[in-house]
């Protein structure tokens, strides 16, 4: 006990740094969180949070064994994140890279400024650009498929594409955003290692996989370990927008069905023990990522 | 300098530009609808010229007090939420950075416990409305003032900073925060920049805080009222005749949207330099 | 060392601005909320809250400040403060219900949150005080009085339309002069298909309707004729209408006007705003919306160019009808402990009196209206201006289109439209069971209604084999919940009729 003081008073300044920003966590994160109770009761809105009764495990047995297809729910939302990232991870990187080598110092500003315009176009608006450019009747896509001498195709309807247009459109409206992120990284490796590759002969492509990459790792690895932290969950807007009930066997998820079942129901209980179980989940998923990691790279979280 | 192309440098210039163009193309097929009369508006296709030209969307978004009521808000908030989350985030990711922090581990999970766990909407109000900020521009500040991820990020910015730098700074005679304050944030711009960056977006484009904590017109945000306007355009009014107000809902979510993100069109090729600056690791070992 | 210069010099610009800002704008922030406090004078004006959904107006009045609401208080002589909100009106009222912190009284769109804030004890029942309005009541029709009880008590004052069912079939009337038909007429559903299959064949790219997937109210028009409208008591059990064989049979028919394309083939995508790009674009022959075409004439259509045309007739020749959703549009809802409970009852019997009549419809005079001669005459261009606005601000509106509403509305709409309406409201009906079946919380988990609109847009579009897959449909909605659906409803429903 008393090495931990004086750790603590050692470090002092270090400890009041992490102080502020701690006691917000309690308070507006932990704090709220006696809330998650609501999933084992059953919630009453004149008796408040504490109030109602305790009725258990009931609403998980509800969605495990009572629910008609929450399996299939889960599964599309594991199934679309994980294409998501294992398409839409890479992309932000390599775009970083490739901006990386642009040179003329304007052309690369505007080349930077204009693919992260796609993100502060809302979903509504981007959703309803791409039903258009699938559109079997006038849209783009469709019309070099004829011009092909195809058919055209219902995309939007069909369940054999809906996983992809969420997926490519994901990547089409927000790839660009997070190329910021390693952007940043990639100013912060010391340049004096990429003379001394230079000097060791070392081409274009040598350099970016024997120094860029390494000193962005760390980067790449929070960001890596955090997206697969919340697979589970997934965006709300972007479904809503795109799916209709033709692609709900493969484009209903988790957030989709909380919201028909949230609204005008107010079944709160279900939907905060639904929400516990996604967390759980990513819990499990993030720590085995992370061990993984560390274990194979020798980088982690934590 | 090489003065000629290179081959690989003509391959990552294509690609990069056919990207680049289509990713504005929504926002281009925005700015031609906003400024397109409002009937001819056709979402058959995608027209490269606006159908007509009018301003009529935008008068209807920008003509009144109410809009510059919701933009001074929103920009105060930005302003002092910036200076507010940045201050939160940035000394506790380089706190969690520090190995000599006592606890290191248990506090990094504490802070990925929360992006997992999440309490939900009620609970979370209960707590804003508890601590006595409900309906105050705070609730616009505090609540959302620290992003778990955006700590994470920085902490991981901090810890590739080399050791050596802040050894050589302890011998010194410099304590702790003296070491963060003068040495690592100036050494971290491109990070802290582009949090800071994430922060603002964040505040700007931010709706259901305006919506759940906040019930005086005049302390509503930016994004609140727009989307208050869009959902009227698509109201079907059982006792209203034809507006003369009312336009397409195209109309105006186009027009919102080019209103609220002009803003940050225009201030992020200043802030662009941040990234763009290197750290001189080499200068400063010497 | 410059970069600490200029980012300290930033922030210090970023903080003095905010500072500056703070100060600025602290003036303005005071002078809100509680609009009325500025005459001072009379303590015992009762204020009372109200949460709603509101609009933002586009003439850019607060919400609490303007001309109207000005109005309203001072004819009832209450402070009435407004909690508004219209994005995700629902989150907000189930948050500000379980703070708390309660509104006097408040807008609930749907029947089952009334339902389920009356059983959670959050309601005041208002039977004791609706005794003493018996004219007030005797406006509104009983059913609408009879949707807002729970075990036998009202807990809410409902929203009735003074159009119940205002739902139509449209169609562009020089297409159905050319299909050689009197739009007067009744058609039976195969001289309906005829007619749209005349409207498509007219040219490249036409269609004979269009229609919005997400809502069903723009293509239900032929379910009565199929007889499958309605949920029905059939064997000892209520069944859903989208079990009855007669919504197989309507599938079906649905799925010809569909892989002919008459129907349009990219309606299960449209949203509100590409059907009436459609509908006004005259490629498309036919739409089903509400009389009033707002959405449709502000997407450039011209009323003159449009009739409304009667619902098809059953097969066994008796008239079908357009099933609208419910006469009432929302219900107003008193809470607990408010101590306004009679102001606020007097404020909605207010509106409904000619008084309240004139001013939802026409407005405020000298604002919106002049008065010549005891006759309402607009002002330039103010005719129907913020009338929704209005509405919403109040809590209920007229129940019924009598005179002096019907004087009015022709103002804004035009004789035309009072015409549509008129067939609008002669040929309506309700769904009774499914109306007055009260809220089994426990039946929202089960999600039967995505698996019953996942069959029906397949089946529509044509991506399964109706008649193959139909049986195996029942099948699995009993299974995932659908038969203890039916036990809920039919237990219900022989307790109500006393069968």
């Amino acid at each position: 006990m008393r090495t931990v003081i004086k750790d603590i008073a050692k470090n002092k300044y270090l400890y009041l740094l992490l102080l502020p920003g701690l006691l917000w966590f309690v308070i507006y994160r932990y704090l709220p969180m006696f809330g998650l109770v609501i999933a084992f009761k059953e919630f009453h809105f004149s008796k408040g949070i504490f109030g109602g009764e305790w009725v258990g495990l009931k609403y998980f047995k509800f969605i495990f064994f009572e629910h008609r297809n929450f399996y299939q729910l889960v599964v599309n939302t594991l199934l679309i994140n994980f294409y998501k990232l294992a398409f839409g991870f890479p992309i932000p990187i390599i775009l970083a890279l490739m901006l990386n080598e642009v040179r003329r110092r304007k052309l690369r500003s505007f080349m930077q400024t204009s693919i992260y315009l796609p993100h502060f176009v809302s979903w509504v608006i981007f959703g309803g650009i791409i039903v258009q450019f699938l559109s079997p009747s006038g849209g783009i896509v469709n019309q070099l498929i004829q011009w092909f001498g195809g058919e055209p195709i219902f995309f939007m309807a069909s369940e054999e594409y809906f996983r992809s247009i969420v997926v490519i459109s994901e990547i089409w409206k927000n790839a660009g955003w997070n190329t910021i992120i390693f952007l940043a990284a990639i100013v912060g490796v010391d340049p004096t290692l990429y003379e001394a590759a230079r000097i060791d002969g070392a081409g274009k492509l040598r350099q970016i996989w024997h120094v860029t990459l390494p000193g962005i790792s760390e980067t790449i690895v929070v960001l890596l370990l955090l997206n697969i932290g919340i697979l589970m969950t997934t965006g709300f807007d972007q479904i809503y927008v795109l799916y209709n009930p033709a692609v709900y066997s493969v484009g209903d998820v988790i957030s989709t069905y909380v919201y028909r079942v949230g609204i005008g129901n107010g079944r709160f209980s279900l939907t905060t023990a639904i929400g516990l179980f996604q967390s759980v989940v990513g819990l499990f998923l993030i720590f085995t990522s992370n061990f993984m990691m560390r274990r194979l790279y020798g980088k982690s979280l934590w | 300098m090489q003065r000629r192309l290179t081959l690989g440098q003509a391959v990552n210039y294509a690609i990069l530009l056919i990207f680049v163009f289509l990713c504005i193309l929504p926002f281009y097929y925005v700015v031609v609808v906003s400024l397109s009369e409002p009937t001819l508006v056709k979402e058959g296709r995608i027209t490269i010229l606006p159908q007509g030209f009018s301003l009529r969307a935008y008068e209807i978004v920008l003509a009144q007090d109410r809009f510059f009521n919701a933009f001074q808000i929103s920009t105060l908030r930005t302003a002092v939420g910036l200076v507010v989350s940045l201050f939160l985030q940035c000394t506790m990711a380089y706190a969690l950075s520090r190995k000599a922090l006592r606890g290191r581990k248990f506090f990094i999970l504490f802070v990925v416990f929360t992006i997992l766990f999440s309490a939900g909407i009620i609970p979370t109000y209960l707590v804003v409305r508890y601590t006595g900020i409900i309906n105050t521009f705070w609730a616009l500040i505090i609540p959302d003032a620290i992003s778990a991820w955006n700590v994470l990020i920085l902490l991981s910015f901090f810890s590739s900073i080399p050791d050596a730098i802040e050894e050589s700074a302890k011998m010194d005679g410099a304590n702790d925060f003296q070491v963060f304050w003068k040495l690592m944030i100036p050494l971290s711009i491109p990070a802290v920049s582009t949090i800071g960056l994430f922060i603002a977006v964040h505040h700007w484009n931010s709706l259901m805080d305006g919506i759940m904590y906040i019930n005086k017109t005049s302390l509503k945000p930016l994004q609140v009222y727009l989307m208050d306007l869009v959902m009227r355009s698509e109201m079907t009014d059982m006792n209203a005749n034809i507006d003369d107000q009312a336009l397409p809902s195209l109309s105006i979510q186009t027009a919102a949207i080019f209103a609220a993100t002009l803003p940050v069109l225009l201030v992020y090729p200043f802030i662009q330099r941040y990234f763009t600056k290197g750290i001189m690791l080499g200068a400063i070992k010497g | 060392m410059a970069t600490k210069w200029r980012m300290s010099s930033v922030l210090a610009v970023i903080v003095s601005f905010a500072v500056l800002m703070l100060g600025c704008g602290g003036g303005n922030k005071g002078a809100d909320g509680g609009s009325n406090g500025s005459n001072g004078t009379a303590p015992e004006v009762p204020r009372i809250t109200f949460l709603s959904n509101i609009n933002v107006d586009t003439e850019g009045y607060d919400v609490n400040d303007n001309p109207y609401i000005r109005y309203v208080e001072e004819r009832n002589g209450i402070d009435l403060e407004l909690i508004n909100e219209s994005t995700n009106y629902e989150q907000k009222m189930y948050t500000v219900m379980a703070s708390g912190d309660l509104p006097d009284f408040l807008v609930v769109n749907n029947k089952n949150d009334l339902m389920m804030f009356a059983s959670q004890g959050l309601l005041m029942p208002l039977d004791e005080l609706l005794a003493e309005h018996p004219d007030f009541v005797a406006k509104f029709e009983p059913i609408s009085w009879e949707l807002a009880k729970w075990e036998g008590q009202i807990y809410g004052i409902p929203a009735q339309r003074y159009d119940p069912t205002p739902l139509a079939a449209f169609a562009l009337r020089s297409w159905v002069e050319d299909a050689g038909i009197d739009p007067e007429q009744t058609l039976t559903i195969d001289e309906y298909y005829a007619m749209l299959e005349k409207f498509a064949s007219r040219g490249e790219g036409t269609y004979g309707m269009t229609a919005m997937g997400e809502v069903d109210l723009t293509y239900n028009l032929f379910m009565d004729a199929f007889d499958a409208a309605k949920y029905q008591y059939i064997d000892g059990e209520v069944r859903p209408n989208y079990i009855l064989d007669g919504y197989k049979e309507w599938l079906k028919f649905m799925n010809k006007l569909y892989a002919n394309k008459i129907l349009d083939n990219e309606y299960i995508v449209n949203t509100g705003t590409q059907m009436w790009e459609k509908a006004a674009s005259g490629n498309y022959g036919m739409w089903q919306w509400f009389w009033s075409q707002i959405e449709f004439e502000t997407a450039g259509g011209k009323r003159e160019d449009i009739v409304a045309l009667k619902p098809p007739k059953k097969a066994d020749g008796t008239p079908g009808k357009y099933l609208y959703t419910s006469p009432v549009r929302h219900y107003v809802a008193i809470t607990k402990n408010s101590k306004y409970a009679k102001e606020i009852i007097k404020l909605q019997e207010w509106i409904t009196s000619e008084e309240g009549i004139i001013y939802e419809f026409a407005g405020v005079e000298g604002l919106d209206y002049e008065l010549k001669d005891g006759e309402i005459v607009f002002k330039e261009g103010r005719a129907g201006k913020n009338a929704g606005w209005r509405n919403k601000t109040v809590g209920v509106m007229s129940p019924v289109a009598n005179e002096t509403v019907q004087r009015l509305l022709a103002h804004s709409f035009g004789e035309l439209a009072m015409q549509q309406m008129g067939v609008a409201l002669e040929n309506g009906t309700f769904d009774e069971i499914k109306l007055l079946a009260p809220f089994f919380p426990e039946l929202a988990g089960y999600d039967l209604d995505a698996m019953v609109k996942e069959f029906r847009d397949k089946a529509i579009i044509g991506q399964i084999d109706i008649d193959k897959e139909w049986d195996n449909f029942v099948r699995e909605w009993r299974k995932a919940g659908g038969d203890r659906f039916i036990e809920l409803h039919t237990e219900w429903y022989k307790e109500h009729y006393g069968k």
